[in-house]
């Protein structure tokens, strides 16, 4: 018998997006979302580094204000996504854009540097096609994830026990992991991990993980709003 | 169940069920929602069709770009004054699969159907016989969920990615689903419904996806009109009883193999096909340096 995919009827009729593409624009406005959950609180400045089919066709697309527009939070299929660029204005977020060549990446990569007055975060992903999108760097670290789960991102020392006392915060707020992935970089000296779950982590979960001695970095991304 | 049409056909004749309540049951299943809340859902999805389909005849919608836009107000009202040989329902239908895809390319909201750069075709059809016919709003969310149901056995078999099958597996399958569900709302039976898919597909296989300066724009727009063309043709040819003599599963994976098959600059780089004449190029050209 022929293998089928898991489907919604949805995927098909939908999603609801601001047009005109679900790659150049609406995945856009996720990867915007998820550059600003990454820092944590509003921006005041940023710089967007377009690489490829994104630097190439960023204007005709809209791939600019949709970027902007996730970074102040709006979802894919709010009608001020066209206005974002004034909207930037009046929240106070400085922007700006520039043409890079990132090498042997996806074509439709974009690099954000972000701050705001205390933080900064610096964020890189791709959009594939679709309204799917990919982050693989952030913080200068490589990871892997894609908006379709509530992530949480720990950057620490890495020493025994480390995933366990992850997991074990995890099993006492109820939270199901779908995915987890966990890398030594840095000489070993250092642990990544990407914990992809079906519920998104309560407040006082990630403080629970935030006050391990280890744990040097953490971030909890919403999963993507389609 | 979504693997062939051929099996949607058989399961609708084995249960005797609808082939819109067979779809809306097996979400039910997967989503683990009530029904009248996956109802809703469709819903909610055809109020935002209506919008952008009325948008750009009411007045004329431009793209970002610039390059194109108004073609969608200006049909609307030349259909005031004159007499389409298209006749009344299907002109108008043409009007409003390029409104939708005109709010689309102006950065307005539309529901992708299956794809952004598509989402004309299946609102414009389905709107359109509301009017003339008097559906209700319960029976065109039926036929989306019909359109749904097609649109599924098409990404198992092939893809409606532009970059992956060229237009035809876009506006293509858009106005195969059109087809499909519209037969299924006129009373048609669910092997008329699928043949209609097939007899649409047919005709549009080999259908390249060139687009000027890669935007969803020249000539989408336009294709959106031509997708809603071949939807009509096909539901009258299957209402009559007339089928496809290709079985429709072998079209889609006809359709499959040409994608496959198909250059790579004729699927979405925006390097090949109109993309890539003296005025596509300058178009282009103007475009990107624009940016700076």
């Amino acid at each position: 018998m022929r293998e089928t995919k898991e489907m919604s009827a949805f995927d098909i009729i939908g999603p609801i997006m601001i047009g005109p593409s679900s790659s150049h624009t609406a995945g856009a406005v996720f990867l915007g979302q998820i550059a600003r959950a990454v820092l944590g609180q509003k921006p005041i400045r940023v710089e967007i580094n377009l690489h490829g089919s994104f630097a190439k066709t960023a204007k005709g697309h809209g791939t600019d204000k949709a970027l902007i527009g996730g970074l102040l939070n709006l979802s894919a299929n709010n009608e001020r996504i066209k206005k974002s660029f004034g909207l930037a204005k009046e929240e106070g977020l400085n922007y700006q854009f520039n043409t890079v060549d990132l090498g042997d990446v996806h074509p439709n990569s974009v690099q954000f540097s972000l701050w705001s007055e205390d933080k900064e975060a610096h964020v890189m992903g791709a959009s594939l096609g679709g309204g799917a999108i990919e982050i693989n760097n952030v913080q200068g670290r490589q990871v892997k994830f894609n908006g379709d789960y509530a992530t949480l991102l720990i950057f620490g020392k890495n020493q025994p026990g480390t995933t366990n006392d992850v997991t074990g915060a995890l099993v006492s707020n109820k939270i199901n992991i779908a995915y987890m992935r966990v890398e030594r970089l840095r000489h070993h000296k250092e642990a990544v991990m990407v914990f992809e779950t079906d519920e998104p982590i309560p407040e006082r979960g990630t403080k629970a993980i935030r006050a391990l001695s280890w744990v040097e970095w953490v971030c909890q991304i919403d999963k993507i709003k389609r | 169940m979504f693997a062939s049409l051929q099996e949607l056909v058989k399961e609708s004749e084995k249960t005797d069920k609808s082939l819109a309540s067979m779809v809306i049951e097996t979400e039910m299943v997967t989503s683990g929602k009530a029904e009248v809340d996956i109802r809703l859902q469709m819903q909610k999805r055809l109020e935002i069709m209506k919008e952008s389909a009325q948008k750009a005849l009411d007045k004329p919608v431009r793209s970002i770009s610039g390059i194109s836009g108004g073609s969608a107000h200006k049909l609307w009202h030349w259909l005031d004054k004159n007499e389409a040989i298209t006749g009344s329902v299907m002109s108008r239908a043409l009007a409003r699969a390029l409104s939708v895809n005109e709010v689309n390319a102006g950065m307005g909201c539309i529901v992708a159907t299956p794809t952004a750069g598509s989402a004309g075709i299946l609102p414009a059809t389905l709107i359109t016989l509301q009017e003339s016919h008097h559906f209700s709003d319960d029976e065109i969310v039926d036929a989306l969920f019909v359109a749904s149901g097609i649109g599924m056995v098409i990404v198992n078999r092939a893809n409606v990615s532009g970059a992956m099958g060229g237009c035809q597996a876009e506006t293509g399958s858009a106005a195969a689903m059109a087809a499909g569900a519209s037969v299924a709302l006129l009373g048609g039976s669910p092997r008329q419904s699928m043949q209609a898919v097939g007899i649409t597909l047919k005709n549009m296989l080999g259908l390249v996806c060139d687009p000027v300066a890669g935007l969803v724009e020249v000539p989408c727009v336009k294709r959106n009109a031509a997708g809603v063309a071949q939807a009509f043709v096909a539901i009258d040819l299957a209402l009559a009883g007339i089928e496809s003599i290709i079985p429709p599963d072998e079209v889609i994976d006809a359709m499959a193999h040409i994608g496959k098959v198909m250059d790579k600059n004729l699927k979405e780089t925006g390097l090949g096909g109109l993309a890539a004449t003296p005025t596509g190029k300058k178009l282009a050209e103007n475009i990107w340096n624009e940016r700076g």
